[in-house]
């Protein structure tokens, strides 16, 4: 039986019961008892009907209270309560069903605000993996454009060098020989930029091989000794013992380490300190930290660090590109670079690189 | 050691001369091709020892032509000079033919040190 039929039922009961109370009254009283009969039945039929009122009062103010809560959830508030337990068994298994629905439908809602918030992520990701792909392409469009007049230059300017060679004395013969190396310096600054572009393009694909990051970081110390020598800087390596064996692409990872420990020499000041640290940051994830002593950098230009073209070396000293190639390179091996800096503290950048890597989602390349 | 006989191939004729002349100086015995024809004529007539090839020439594929001069000079060394590099994998399928690949614009002392490595290969190896 449903709530209204029982509501219902209740209530004609009631009736009945007033009516037929009313009737015997009649019965018993004659003719004469007519107008009393009629009373009686008046104050009779007055308590049925309140007794049904009564009844019905019993079974809505729950439901009430149980839709007042739907309304609630219906507008997105999971948390309404559930009307307060009743003693009719029919409303409690009703409320308790209730409750059920509110607290399943507020899981769902909380997993699919998640997955929404990842798409958004993934969505971000992508794009960002998009635009860098394309500006890759436009880079490498630039790059072989430049690159061709600027091969004459260098052989115009370098056949101009031979002839000098070989020429005896004449008016401005050292002046010619300076302007010269002028044009082919800058031939080879525009080189740099070129070469490096092209190489960012090119490098989308991966090759994995293991990789034991100790054995790298000496290598780089190695290819960098002869810089760190000439400025008379200290690089100190603080290796971690039993490290994991990497699963990466050595030559990408090599780059950046190059670049970042690069970076470090040409801040610091003459005679300052560079450390190199490695340690594993749990089973899966591998860090290396770069700390110098250098001036440090300060919050407005650590947000564009990564920004391809930002440099804050002398001019002809810097591409630009060497930390915007760098996180390119990180994000294509699953990992990331961090910075932590503040003037006059120096600077730390913590390579983060997952110990077996992962093909990322590249689109085009 | 003798200087090795390089044919340049490059449709950059201002670049192909410049470089000629100045291989010229260095006692190459240089020339310059500045087509595909050119250079298959110039390759048959003369078997140069060492080939500087760009492979972005108009009007032919570059893996083509260099499977092309493959065939007609199975004793001289071909290195690529090009000025971009997205040709990345075709180079890949053609490597083992290529000698090496620089990009433009190079540096005389490599570009020197490469046409000596090919020649001094080209005169080591046994005849293909």
């Amino acid at each position: 039986m449903s709530i209204h039929q029982r509501f219902f039922a209740g209530f004609v009961l009631a009736l009945a019961g007033g009516a037929l109370v009313g009737v015997l009254a009649t019965a018993e009283l004659g003719d004469a008892g007519v107008p009393a009969a009629a009373g009686v039945l008046g104050v009779l039929l007055a308590a049925g009907i309140g007794a049904a009122h009564h009844l019905a009062g019993r079974i809505s103010a729950p439901l009430r209270e149980l839709e007042e809560s739907m309304h609630r959830v219906a507008e997105g508030d999971f948390m309404a309560a559930a009307p307060a337990p009743t003693r009719d068994a029919e409303i409690a298994s009703l409320t308790s069903s209730f409750t059920q629905m509110r607290d399943r439908l507020k899981d769902t809602m909380i997993s699919l605000e998640l997955a929404v918030e990842n798409l958004h992520d993934k969505q971000e990701q992508l794009v960002e993996v998009e635009k860098l792909a394309s500006l890759g392409r436009v880079a490498a469009g630039v790059a072989h454009e430049i690159n061709n007049p600027l091969a004459v230059i260098n052989e115009k300017a370098g056949l101009l060098q031979d002839f000098l060679g070989v020429s005896g004395e004449f008016k401005h013969r050292e002046r010619f020989g300076a302007l010269l190396e002028g044009i082919t310096d800058s031939v080879k600054r525009c080189r740099a930029i070129t070469h490096r572009l092209l190489g960012f393009a090119r490098r989308m694909e991966v090759t994995v091989e293991p990789v034991e990051l100790n054995e790298e970081v000496r290598r780089v110390r190695e290819y960098l000794e002869s810089d760190r020598a000439a400025k008379g800087v200290r690089l100190e390596l603080v290796l971690a013992d039993g490290l994991p064996t990497a699963h990466t692409d050595r030559i990408e990872f090599e780059q950046v380490l190059v670049n970042i420990v690069k970076n470090g020499i040409d801040a610091v000041p003459a005679g300052g300190e560079i450390t190199v640290a490695t340690r594993a940051k749990n089973q899966r994830w591998l860090q290396i930290a770069i700390t110098d002593n250098g001036p440090g950098i300060p919050p407005e230009q650590i947000k564009r660090l990564f920004e391809p073209f930002f440099t804050t070396k002398e001019k002809g000293k810097g591409t630009g590109l060497g930390l915007f190639v760098s996180r390119g390179i990180m994000k294509k091996l699953g990992g990331r670079i961090l910075v932590e800096s503040a003037p006059g503290r120096g600077t730390t950048f913590t390579l983060e690189l997952p110990v077996r890597y992962v093909a990322q989602e590249i689109a085009g390349a | 050691m003798p200087k090795a006989r390089v044919l340049l191939v490059d449709d950059e004729r201002e670049f192909a001369a410049t470089l000629t002349e100045r291989l010229g100086l260095r006692g190459y015995e240089a020339s310059a091709a500045f087509s595909a024809e050119e250079a298959i004529a110039a390759v048959a007539a003369s078997a140069p020892d060492v080939v500087l090839l760009d492979l972005n020439l108009p009007g032919v594929r570059g893996v083509e032509l260099l499977m092309s001069l493959r065939q007609l000079l199975p004793r001289g060394e071909i290195i690529l000079l090009s000025g971009h590099l997205d040709l990345a994998e075709k180079i890949e399928g053609v490597r083992i033919d290529a000698f090496g690949l620089l990009l433009k614009p190079v540096d005389m002392t490599e570009l020197t040190a490469k046409i000596d490595a090919a020649y001094q290969k080209r005169r080591t190896d046994a005849p293909r």
